[in-house]
């Protein structure tokens, strides 16, 4: 019986190392996919520079995105409905803490975390590999930072849709995911896009997430343009952020009238 | 049980599934929706790209279209139908202590699993994935004649079942590590790769994804043969792979089951 104890240990360990290599690998194939990708509309497309984009500075752009990814695949939705489904959730609001605070740290950790572990070795495969540049400005780690909050607040919004639809947050989150991929310039540099989708863009909170670190780091923002993107995420921080406020005011509401 | 005992068994699990689904219509048609729109990225992805370019590799936007299309029809029909031995399913079933159950009993555990789960967000991708083939397959000249619609139906059978063996290669190591949901995510990896034709990466890469891990069936072969483009007869070992791919990953899921029963975890 001890035998099986230890062999059930080791297991588990194995399964934690298969598991971290298995999404390494994942965000690997997807760099080296898009690597034949841009490649091929290099050559198709037949100049240097794509919409002021050279070969070179795309990679460079797809690598760093392939980082920010890990904001969208947040699972926070998913810990929120398990809160608000088995009830743990009044047991929170009984405890001398925010609810929207305590998740917020528990997703710099995990943030922190992912940055450390699949981060740097993406980095390094990109920088060895894609030979990719570093970037352009050191203000790149603050408005990555800020899209980080930006993105906190949006998956907290979507997460306590929970407390009024208890069913499945499944559909919800794989919303969020797609019209995060399809409108930030996470997949694609929002400057490609048509006119009037790059304007529907620009309105929207998701390239402030996404687009504007990923502009700042391959240096395609003048000074000035920094500053305003930088300035945009600001905005889009304090607005989510009331709004946040708000709809949690309501969610804690609802939990405390009907007693969780 | 015989096969009748399974279809009846079948046709209970699809009812009580549906009023499952009516109960929790909002989900229902949300997770459809939410599917539905996934396999639009791909395509958005590429429509934006063809606003600067005319082509890739020679595969111009609705032969790309076609391209998404046919992938997506086999994952939405795996999705829709054959998602009940996916890793997820299968390590949910062995850790929650189910899957022994349902190995005490007179039933085949591999075609339980099957029609025991069902999951309606898969009609969502199933929806997209005909829709995708249908636009990508008039707009790129591709006559729908029913000589047509029969070979695409057969080497769709075959794609289908290229992909369900490889999900089920990987389910198959829930047996030995328990853990293994989270291994599953590298199929969604590996299919990055026929997100984009094979012909544009080099042989070593196309080598392997046709005759190693033959992901290049599930699309860009049958493409290449109803759009005319390189050698078309590759197409045509579309149902004999799938048929092999299948054979070898249900042994080893017997193989697995049978490690499984041996050491009792």
């Amino acid at each position: 019986m001890y035998k099986e104890i230890a062999l059930t240990s080791f297991k588990e360990e194995i399964a934690y190392r298969v598991e971290f290599i298995v999404s390494l690998l994942g965000a690997i194939i997807q760099l080296v996919v898009f690597w034949f990708l841009w490649n091929a509309i290099f050559k198709a497309y037949g100049a240097e520079t794509l919409k002021g984009f050279t070969l070179p500075i795309m990679l460079t752009y797809v690598s760093i995105a392939a980082i920010l990814t890990f904001y969208n695949r947040s699972m926070i939705e998913y810990l929120i409905e398990e809160d608000v489904k088995t009830g743990f959730i009044s047991v929170i609001l009984t405890k001398p803490v925010s609810y929207p605070i305590f998740y917020l740290f528990r997703e710099i950790g995990r943030i922190s975390f992912l940055f450390l572990t699949r981060g740097l070795p993406i980095i390094l495969f990109a920088f060895l590999f894609f030979n990719i540049s570093a970037p352009s400005s050191p203000l790149f780690f603050l408005s990555m930072a800020l899209g980080f909050f930006i993105n906190y607040f949006l998956i907290f919004l979507t997460g306590i849709w929970s407390f009024w639809n208890s069913g499945s947050i499944w559909g919800i989150r794989y919303s969020r995911i797609v019209i995060s991929e399809a409108l930030s310039g996470l997949i694609i540099p929002i400057y490609l896009f048509p006119s009037w989708l790059s304007n529907i863009a620009y309105v929207l909170p998701f390239q402030a997430i996404y687009s504007t670190p990923l502009l700042i780091y391959v240096g395609k923002l003048s000074g000035i343009e920094t500053f305003n993107s930088i300035f945009i995420q600001l905005f889009w921080i304090v607005c989510l952020g009331a709004l946040t406020a708000f709809a949690w005011k309501r969610a804690e509401k609802k939990t405390v009238v009907q007693g969780g | 049980m015989d096969f009748k005992d399974y279809l009846s068994l079948w046709g209970q699990l699809i009812k009580m599934n549906i009023s499952k689904w009516m109960e929790y219509r909002a989900d229902f048609l949300i997770g459809i929706a939410a599917m539905f729109a996934s396999n639009l990225t791909s395509i958005i992805f590429f429509w934006v790209l063809f606003q600067s370019i005319v082509q890739i590799n020679g595969w111009t936007f609705w032969q790309l279209v076609f391209l998404s299309g046919l992938s997506a029809l086999t994952v939405g029909v795996w999705h829709a139908f054959l998602v009940g031995v996916s890793s997820w399913r299968v390590e949910r079933e062995v850790r929650k202590g189910s899957f022994d159950r349902v190995l005490v009993q007179p039933v085949n555990s591999f075609v339980y699993l099957l029609i025991s789960n069902m999951d309606d967000d898969g009609f969502g991708d199933l929806i997209a994935g005909l829709l995708i083939t249908y636009l990508g397959a008039i707009n790129s000249g591709i006559l729908l004649t029913p000589a047509n619609i029969i070979l695409l139906s057969l080497f769709v059978f075959g794609s289908i079942l290229i992909f369900f063996s490889l999900t089920i290669l990987i389910s198959s190591l829930c047996f030995w590590v328990v853990r293994s949901g989270a291994i599953g995510e590298i199929i969604w990896s590996l299919m990055r790769f026929i997100d984009l034709p094979l012909d544009v990466y080099n042989p070593a890469i196309t080598f392997i994804l046709t005759f190693i891990l033959p992901l290049g069936f599930i699309n860009f072969y049958p493409a290449q043969f109803f759009l005319g483009k390189g050698i078309v007869q590759f197409a045509y070992f579309t149902p004999i792979v799938g048929l092999i791919s299948f054979i070898v990953a249900y042994n080893f899921w017997k193989y697995g089951l049978k490690n499984y029963g041996s050491t009792g975890s």
